[in-house]
């Protein structure tokens, strides 16, 4: 960052320690809205501040309860996804074991999907098994993508065919190709190219994350988000 | 030298001259019975040497088809902890046949594994190794760190055997405050054991794993 940039952000922020709006400080400073709001983010407001703000401006006062309703809203609903994946665990289906433990190890720890990226036909097959038998996931509801380092058309024409093959998915599930150019894959990566199997889904990751807790005897409140 | 009775690829190297060239040199002279026995044997040791790699190559894959068969047989007896350990290998683990060798940054999934190292696979503590990566060159943070990851694993000695020092990207955004930890136990018993429990557990047949290079 530019040095004029640091002094501008210190200003920034240090009129949001003094309590003023982004609104305010956008038109006082003239940096970009986007930009005063990434700038401020790790800054909270004092209770006391933010009384005052809303005060001042109760429409956004409004906005705020109702963001922080929706909040607690999507908190409670992420704690009873979790809550039913631990019910599921404690029934000690061996499938859903395995494959929430696969997924504690390969799948992304993201909140809004499901999602393994693997080159391993045998990985990726067990993993949709997963979904469909243990977690009764429609196949409709499943997304693949296939990342590979070839600009050949029929070569890719052949990949999709393996994988919608292989996982016995039907055309609509395929979203697409993406191209990773230059890296450095293995001889099965050059072949079949990298599958991401992905459903769209923050129960079904709560879910997940849930049995994992309960399966390992762990506790991480961070999965909450 | 092909009078004294040395061998073609000798005098090549000695002469450093191709060994096309010594062939066509001496190919006009003839050796004596006593000569020829003499390279005959040298023949035949090298012969045996071969056949003993060749042994040796079938004796290894005996003994990691020993030990597949015992990670199967363990399998079938569902233990959750020795099933989820693996399930978490297959995931995260090295497919390096001659170590099981395990990285991660998550303290939870570093003690778990540990538990399934030490009470499912039953490995001793001394047999382990542990590696650190992180981004700082400090070697009290070095330390700290080193001492973080051996209180979590309830380690007495000091089992850490390299720190590696990676370059931090600029633009990360959750710097590992404790780095990344590796568990490796040099045992390739103990890894065939995880590999044939894997596939047991998920009912597939990888035979790419039975050979010391996997890596293709």
């Amino acid at each position: 960052m530019a040095k004029t940039d640091l002094i501008r952000k210190e200003k920034v922020r240090a009129m949001r320690r003094a309590g003023h709006s982004i609104n305010e400080i956008v038109e006082a400073t003239g940096t970009n809205k986007t930009t005063v709001s990434v700038w401020l983010r790790d800054l909270p407001l004092t209770d006391e501040q933010r009384a005052a703000l809303a005060r001042e401006n109760p429409r956004w006062a409004n906005a705020y309860q109702g963001g922080q309703a929706n909040r607690r809203k999507g908190l409670t609903a992420r704690k009873a996804a979790q809550e039913s994946g631990r019910e599921q665990a404690r029934l000690a289906d061996l499938l859903h074991r395995k494959g929430c433990i696969l997924y504690w190890a390969e799948g992304a720890k993201q909140k809004s999907a499901v999602h393994i990226i693997n080159s391993d036909p045998d990985v990726v097959l067990f993993f949709t098994r997963f979904l469909r038998d243990a977690l009764h996931v429609k196949s409709e509801a499943i997304t693949i993508y296939v990342h590979c380092n070839t600009q050949d058309e029929l070569e890719h024409t052949r990949i999709k065919q393996y994988w919608l093959g292989l996982l016995d998915l039907p055309d609509l599930c395929f979203k697409k190709i993406i191209l990773k150019q230059g890296s450095k894959f293995t001889h099965t990566q050059d072949d079949v190219g990298l599958c991401t199997v992905m459903v769209r889904n923050t129960h079904l990751v709560m879910h997940i994350f849930g049995a994992i807790q309960e399966y390992t005897g762990i506790d991480n409140p961070a999965w909450l988000f | 030298m092909r009078q004294e009775g040395k061998t073609i690829p000798e005098i090549a190297s000695t002469l450093n001259v191709a060994k096309s060239s010594v062939s066509l040199w001496v190919r006009d002279i003839r050796l004596t019975s006593e000569q020829k026995s003499v390279l005959e044997s040298t023949k035949q040791q090298i012969e045996r040497l071969n056949q003993a790699s060749k042994q040796r190559h079938e004796e290894g894959m005996e003994r990691r088809y020993i030990s597949q068969q015992e990670g199967r047989e363990r399998a079938r007896q569902n233990d959750p902890l020795h099933e989820m350990g693996c399930m978490l290998y297959l995931g995260e683990g090295a497919k390096d046949p001659r170590a099981v060798v395990f990285v991660n940054s998550d303290p939870h999934m570093m003690i778990f594994f540990m538990r399934f190292l030490r009470e499912s696979l039953k490995v001793n503590d001394l047999n382990l190794r542990l590696r650190l990566h992180c981004h700082t060159s400090d070697v009290q943070e070095h330390q700290r760190i080193k001492q973080y990851w051996l209180d979590l694993f309830n380690l007495k000695n000091d089992c850490f055997h390299k720190v590696n020092v990676l370059k931090a990207s600029k633009t990360r955004a959750n710097h590992l405050t404790n780095g990344v930890c590796t568990i490796c136990v040099y045992d390739a018993r103990l890894m065939m054991h995880i590999y044939g429990a894997i596939q047991e557990y998920i009912g597939i047949d990888k035979p790419e794993w039975f050979f010391e290079d996997s890596r293709r």
